[in-house]
């Protein structure tokens, strides 16, 4: 009996990996498709980043710098959706510049997706007057210390080609430091890292940050010690800030999903760790 | 002169990078940080032409020789076809160009990195075992934060996001901030052997 | 249906989804339709790159400062006086004169960037050291910075903490303060001063902590309110007027635009044109749709004019397109902000009720449009008007055929009108009467939901016990889910019911993980530093800095799951937007596996 049962561990052990990979698919797909509205509780760090905007006064000039790409969609679009939507309906103005190339386009859909929103339609919001895409620049570091001296020189024209000298608000927008609050939207390198280290403290920010789950756990210190004001990690961050906005969106309709995944993957872990024991206390 | 003045060229930079920011206050400053930050940018821009170069040149040489022909080609179509679409229409929104990137672009990279999450699955079972007191630390905290994620572990127990709060605030936070601590130091040494010229491997062979 | 289908938007979904399903196709097994969507993503990425490159770096950074465009050209010369107004948008520039503007340094640049190609040369490949030496040498001083000043202080700093637990007591009272609304800060400020020194003294701290304890939050709490409250906070009664004002000129006079400054935005909102060959005056009737004309208006309302004869001088040029009088006119344009200008000039006792504003022009009905959405956007302003000044909007509205917004004004103002003054507190629960009644009905989805989040934002001390459970629930909330995203931070007014006993735990939690913190940094950096055998002492230490790293790796891998997994949710949601199209694209991709592996077999 026994030996039968650990020769049926055996095999266990040595499932074909692509069943794995179905079940993962079913534990996403199926919450997707079945809809179950789970109740969750946003995080204290994405609070804050909530409450750092809602203080700002009505008018003031918010620097976005969303530096990913659509390798980090699903968590971050979500995200800066409900921020433009955010900063629109809360009146400030929004300055947004990239440092990864496969940004821009993303960012006007966010743009585009929030105007058309029908609580931001009636503000009759207008390009380059109550926000402005720059668009992209390589340069890392440069970058963010060109800015901090200049934006004017270091983002010439705007993504769309218009001339800074052109753009109304960049005309109270000459310098990192002219903005009140800087958020960073990060898929990586570059990134919060950079942005915190090089220009938080240098130039005064106030800053906050969403950026992939991966990162996450590397820029806590950085929200721990002040450096950050608040901080949204991964599609979870995204959904907690969706659920502050009261802007339920594809984040929030994924926790379900997530919910599953993170349950099959524990569920795989401690599987393989009882059927490893079993049979490794067989070998000795 | 094949090395010297490299060298020259990083200590000036990296020595006035440096002295920049405690010469912040005179005037002349200001435009000199501009126009080197914004020549960086520039010359930045250029790797990214020797990029497309080693991409061509690597692509046509196995074409020549007949490997992966098919792809290899497609290759060099895709890339041909989004320089065309963007120099004759431009990249603005509701551009062919941009068209392209939201339904190719973003849908293949996207998907390329969504594969590891089916084996992260994988490697969960068949990888991470807790062999010692050290792997079942990492494990258990993997698994708590995993759980105070979610929707649901929050349903099974309403304190399980504290947990995860308490993990990643006092843990993670003295774990991760220790290896900052230390990349930095690092960071400061590598910087100064570059800038002084005891590290030069930049500048290559011979 | 049909049309759809053979529709652009129909191609791209399938080309989405099948693009998706060939890179998924790999994990069944690698195949060439996997082989050829990764190669295609390297193509389109690397174009994409190219193109984005040009646009977006090489020609606004390089190419326009070596060759300035014409515009470029004439500004420059306009602002140096070598070209007349008239002649603005018609002057030639040569070629020669765009060279002759162009920045020299910039050639230096071009020459470097030049250089880097050389890497590719084996005779001269010496030569693409100078650019990568100038990259590779900034890089390394920035890194020296950023290491110094971004990561290595600030975080020794936040480890080495103050281990009296006062700063959980000040985070309670930054955080009970944060529930207020702003205008209320100065009323309750003595009140929360007084409960701080309670505090601090049944804590067992002395009199003369307690009171700089007081002193501080209050400092603190100035700065805040003027930052938040800004203008409005002058109007609030009790407000340390001399102080506020003052720091409210530092900060205005941060924003203040230089006379050439002004003069070089509004030809910015003119496309490039200089003011003077502008016709304002006679454009009135045409206000409004004229672009430029509306962007001027903006830009000239969103700076804060310092020179009185300037907002005189314009306030004559726009008094005609505004419909304003003169004066008037020339006031709204002295406040910062264009739409908050109307509201202030409105509001201001100083505008005389007999001042005609000339609703007819299409810019004015915009200006009040936008005004009242303003209003729509943030409820608690109406407090700050007068009833008989709403009246009168209300009517010069509905006269200007504005009936839309006109109508919920109207409901609103009927509930404002019973309000007595403040009433801030008094004028939450109206606004749920009025909600419920009327304007709810048209509002059901999000912007009420939105609405709610608003008013216990701004009316109430603490949002949770400002409504009732049967009045969260008519506006179909959940008061649990409510209470976990406001938070319950007191229920008994403006004092946090946190009893000294709560406060204590609390200080003495935060002091132990402020210790267990500084354990296991210093644990940690003991055990990466020193190359000694780990034995003994040692070997404790090691172990201990060894386990905060497990656990701080733990931490990581459970995120990087998370993340992982949402980028697989990311795509599925993709597919599921279109199911059909998947479903086909799917099919496909499975029909043309099943005949390249059955073509492979037989070869």
């Amino acid at each position: 009996m026994k030996a039968l049962l650990l020769r049926a561990l055996g095999r266990f052990l040595a499932l074909d990996r692509r069943w794995i990979f179905l079940l993962m698919a079913l534990c996403i797909v199926t919450p997707l498709i079945l809809p179950i509205g789970l109740p969750f509780t946003p995080d204290p760090a994405v609070r804050n980043l909530h409450r750092a905007i809602e203080d700002l006064p009505e008018g003031s000039v918010v620097l976005v710098s969303c530096d990913y790409d659509p390798g980090s969609k699903p968590e971050l679009q979500p995200f800066t959706e409900a921020l433009f939507r955010h900063l629109f309906r809360r009146k400030l103005k929004v300055v947004v510049s990239c440092l990864w190339a496969g940004a821009p386009p993303l960012v006007n859909q966010a743009i585009a997706q929030a105007l058309e929103a029908e609580d931001i339609r009636p503000l009759g919001l207008k390009d380059k007057v109550d926000y402005v895409n720059l668009g992209y620049k390589d340069g890392r570091q440069l970058v963010m210390l060109g800015m901090g001296e200049n934006i004017h020189s270091t983002f010439p024209k705007s993504n769309d080609g218009t001339p800074v000298s052109q753009i109304p608000l960049m005309q109270r927008m000459r310098k990192l430091g002219d903005s009140q609050l800087f958020v960073n939207v990060s898929g990586g390198s570059p990134g919060t890292k950079e942005w915190v280290e090089t220009a938080q403290g240098r130039f005064g920010l106030r800053m906050v940050a969403a950026c992939t789950a991966v990162m996450a756990p590397d820029n806590i210190p950085y929200y721990e010690a002040g450096q950050l004001l608040g901080l949204a990690g991964g599609m979870k961050g995204s959904a907690d800030y969706e659920q502050l906005v009261g802007l339920p969106g594809s984040a929030t309709r994924g926790m379900a999903a997530q919910s599953f995944g993170h349950l099959l993957i524990i569920a795989f872990i401690a599987l393989g760790n009882v059927a490893f024991f079993m049979t490794r206390g067989r070998k000795r | 002169m094949k090395k010297e003045i490299p060298l020259l060229i990083a200590f000036l930079l990296g020595t006035w990078m440096i002295l920049e920011n405690f010469l912040s206050g005179f005037s002349w400053v200001g435009p000199m940080k501009e126009s080197i930050t914004n020549g960086g940018i520039v010359i930045m821009a250029f790797t990214y032409v020797l990029g497309i170069y080693s991409i061509v040149s690597v692509n046509v040489a196995r074409i020549r020789r007949g490997q992966d022909v098919v792809p290899k080609v497609a290759l060099l179509a895709a890339l041909a076809l989004m320089v065309a679409l963007g120099f004759w229409r431009g990249h603005e929104e509701g551009t062919p160009f941009n068209w392209l990137y939201l339904n190719l672009y973003v849908p293949l990279q996207a998907t390329m990195f969504s594969l590891l999450a089916f084996y992260i699955a994988s490697a969960a079972f068949r990888a991470f075992r807790a062999r010692s007191l050290e792997a079942t630390l990492l494990l258990v905290c993997a698994i708590l934060v995993m759980v105070g994620r979610i929707p649901v572990g929050e349903k099974l127990w309403s304190a399980f996001p504290q947990v995860s709060d308490w993990i990643m605030n006092i843990p993670n936070l003295a774990g991760k901030r220790a290896i900052m601590i230390g990349a930095a130091l690092g960071a400061i040494s590598t910087g100064l052997r570059v800038i002084l010229g005891l590290e030069r491997s930049y500048l290559g062979g011979e | 249906m049909l049309d759809w289908l053979f529709s652009v938007e129909a191609l791209g979904a399938f080309l989405t989804c099948f693009a998706t399903l060939m890179i998924f196709s790999f994990l069944y097994r690698d195949n060439p339709f996997y082989k050829f969507a990764e190669h295609v993503f390297v193509g389109v990425s690397t174009g994409y790159g190219i193109v984005l490159m040009w646009f977006q770096i090489l020609r606004p950074n390089l190419l326009d400062r070596l060759v300035p465009p014409v515009d470029a050209v004439r500004q420059q010369l306009f602002r140096a006086g070598e070209l007349a107004p008239e002649a603005y948008a018609t002057a030639p520039i040569s070629m020669g004169q765009r060279l002759a503007h162009g920045q020299f340094i910039y050639y230096v640049f071009l020459t470097l960037g030049v250089l880097m190609l050389f890497k590719i040369s084996r005779k001269f490949h010496w030569l693409s050291r100078w650019p990568l030496a100038y990259v590779i040498g900034a890089f390394a001083g920035i890194q020296i910075i950023q290491a110094a000043q971004g990561a290595l202080v600030p975080q020794l700093e936040a480890t080495m903490k103050d281990f009296s637990g006062r700063e959980t007591l000040a985070t309670w009272m930054a955080d009970s303060c944060r529930a207020l609304p702003a205008a209320e800060l100065p009323t309750r400020r003595a009140e929360q001063a007084g409960w701080i020194a309670d505090w601090m003294k049944a804590l067992g701290a002395d009199s003369v902590q307690a009171l700089r304890a007081g002193e501080a939050w209050q400092t603190e709490q100035e700065g805040r309110l003027n930052d938040v409250a800004g203008l409005s906070s002058l109007e609030e009664p009790g407000a340390d007027l001399p102080a506020a004002f003052k720091r409210m000129r530092q900060e205005q006079a941060r924003v203040v635009a230089r006379d050439a400054d002004f003069e070089a935005l509004l030809c910015a909102a003119a496309g490039g044109r200089p003011l003077d060959s502008l016709r304002l005056d006679g454009d009135a009737a045409a206000w409004g749709t004229a672009p430029w004309q509306d962007a001027l208006l903006l830009a000239a309302t969103t700076v804060w004019l310092e020179s009185p004869a300037t907002r005189q001088a314009l306030g004559q040029r726009f008094a005609p397109g505004l419909g304003l009088p003169t004066p008037i006119a020339a006031e709204a344009l002295a406040y910062p902000e264009g739409h908050v200008s109307l509201v202030q000039l409105l509001k201001a006792e100083a505008f005389p009720q007999s001042a005609k504003l000339d609703w007819s022009l299409p810019g004015t009905r915009k200006l009040a449009d936008s005004l009242l959405s303003d209003v729509n956007a943030r409820p608690e302003r109406l407090a700050e008007w007068k009833p008989a000044q709403l009246e009168d909007l209300l009517k010069r509205l509905k006269t200007a055929g504005i009936t839309g917004s006109a109508a919920a004004l109207d409901a609103r103002l009927r509930v404002f009108e019973t309000l007595p003054e403040p009433g801030r507190t008094q004028a939450r629960g109206e606004f749920l009467a009025f909600w419920k009644e009327g304007v709810t009905r048209e509002l059901r989805d999000l912007r009420q939901t939105w609405l709610l989040h608003t008013i216990a934002l701004h009316t109430a001390p603490d949002p949770l016990s400002s409504f009732s459970r049967e009045e969260l629930k008519a506006f179909g909330q959940d008061p649990a889910a409510w209470a976990s995203t406001h938070g319950a931070l007191d229920t008994n007014g403006a004092r946090p019911a946190v009893s000294v006993a709560k406060v204590r735990t609390g200080m003495a939690v935060e002091i132990l993980s402020n210790l267990l913190v500084l354990v296991g940094v210093c644990a940690g950096i003991f055990y990466f530093f020193f190359s000694k055998k780990h034995t003994g002492a040692l070997g404790v230490v090691s172990k201990v800095g060894i386990a905060f790293l497990m656990m701080s790796f733990g931490a990581s891998f459970g995120y990087t799951v998370m993340g992982r997994i949402s980028l697989a949710i990311g795509r599925f949601q993709d597919l599921l937007a279109w199911p059909w199209m998947a479903g086909t694209a799917l099919i496909v991709l499975v029909v043309a596996l099943a005949v390249e592996s059955r073509r492979a077999r037989q070869s």
